[in-house]
């Protein structure tokens, strides 16, 4: 089995998000980023996965600036065997970033190729499948189950109200979600292997594409709370609030 | 003027929750500029309710019948979407499980960018 998972560098999920003066990126100083959690669990179901069948390769694969490859370094020291890094910059159109993963894995020889169901970023939650389109290949996404055997995988997606099993010959291309499994943390030993291990360096220019972003905005700011009262005494007061501004009872 | 396809759920080859939502946002939009609104249906067979889309916001309501869309059959619905002419400006889909699904590779497959989530959307030119 050749494994390929797709892996974003993004900002921690605790980051306080300061937008940056041009007002259509964030302000990336001080702020400490980390592999993405969703691309975790497809890390680890391709180290699984190989333990599992005692044979294959595990390839990491990034699209970005040079400070993708500390991320990636994570991920060699998580276990995969090298990584390849799509070198340039990434489109803020999902499109253009999918069109430059598929060129590289299109001979690349994957049984499957793995992505998390989303980045925590910009929550685009399309490359993968755009990826899968492109390549003519099955895809399931946001799967939270997954086997693999007698070159089929088989897999379990979480939707509104239920579980849809499906099914289909590899090569293929999945979306992992949380529930999958839980990502291992590299060792000490990991992590010093990962500074011998492979790393590609494959220059890529993505398109424009027809997607911009013209501004970001923080969430609003919540109101604060409010006290009317405490105890039994407070009750009159509350229900007044709750019937009359609230309006919920 | 906007020609836009809205992609409606069905489940057990009944519609799902939300369509009327959908359309809503489809029609505001394509009245905006004066365009138009199809609603498609994928099941395996007759689905009960179609009737009412118009009322709902679809100038027309296309009804895809296959065996295959008992179940959700996402490479039979981009399929079927994708096919359609002459080409539509936009296409609506729920930003559901399936929605997301679906999505990207509708616009992998029709070269479009794809925006997930979406609270507003406004069509201009």
């Amino acid at each position: 089995m050749k494994i390929a998972v797709c892996l974003r560098r993004v900002p921690d999920t605790t980051t306080k998000i300061v937008i940056a003066a041009s007002g259509t990126a964030i302000d990336e100083s001080g702020v400490k980023f980390v592999p993405n959690p969703y691309d975790e669990y497809a890390l680890e179901a391709a180290l699984a996965i190989k333990e599992k069948t005692g044979a294959g390769e595990t390839v990491v694969v990034s699209l970005g600036a040079d400070n993708v490859q500390e991320t990636m370094r994570t991920a060699l020291a998580m276990g995969m065997d090298r990584g390849v890094h799509l070198q340039g910059t990434a489109s803020a159109d999902g499109l253009e970033n999918a069109r430059v993963i598929a060129a590289h894995l299109r001979d690349g020889g994957y049984d499957l190729v793995l992505f998390g169901k989303l980045a925590v970023d910009d929550y685009g939650q399309q490359t993968g499948a755009m990826v899968a389109e492109l390549l003519d290949l099955p895809c399931a996404t946001a799967i939270t189950k997954l086997e693999i055997a007698d070159g089929r995988a088989s897999v379990e997606r979480e939707v509104e109200g239920g579980v849809e099993p499906a099914s289909c010959a590899l090569p293929a291309v999945f979306t992992c979600d949380k529930g999958l499994n839980n990502p291992r943390l590299p060792s000490l030993k990991g992590i010093m292997a990962a500074k011998k291990k492979p790393l590609e360096i494959v220059p890529v220019t993505p398109g424009a594409g027809a997607t911009r972003i013209t501004a970001l905005a923080l969430p609003p700011e919540r109101a604060g709370g409010r006290i009317v009262g405490e105890g039994a005494a407070a009750v009159p007061a509350l229900m007044q609030v709750l019937t009359s501004e609230a309006k919920v009872i | 003027m906007t020609a836009i396809l809205a992609v409606l759920e069905t489940r057990n080859n009944m519609l799902r929750k939300g369509a009327a939502e959908l359309l809503a946002a489809a029609r505001r939009c394509a009245d905006a500029s004066g365009g138009t609104v199809d609603a498609i249906v994928c099941s395996s067979v007759p689905v009960a309710g179609i009737e009412a889309l118009g009322a709902a916001g679809a100038d027309r309501v296309l009804s895809a019948q296959h065996a295959d869309f008992a179940n959700y059959c996402p490479d039979g619905i981009v399929a079927t979407v994708t096919s359609l002419t002459p080409a539509y400006r936009a296409v609506f889909v729920a930003a559901t499980a399936t929605g997301k699904d679906l999505a990207p590779r509708i616009a992998a497959r029709l070269g479009s960018a794809c925006a997930m989530d979406v609270t507003a959307v406004e069509a201009s030119g």
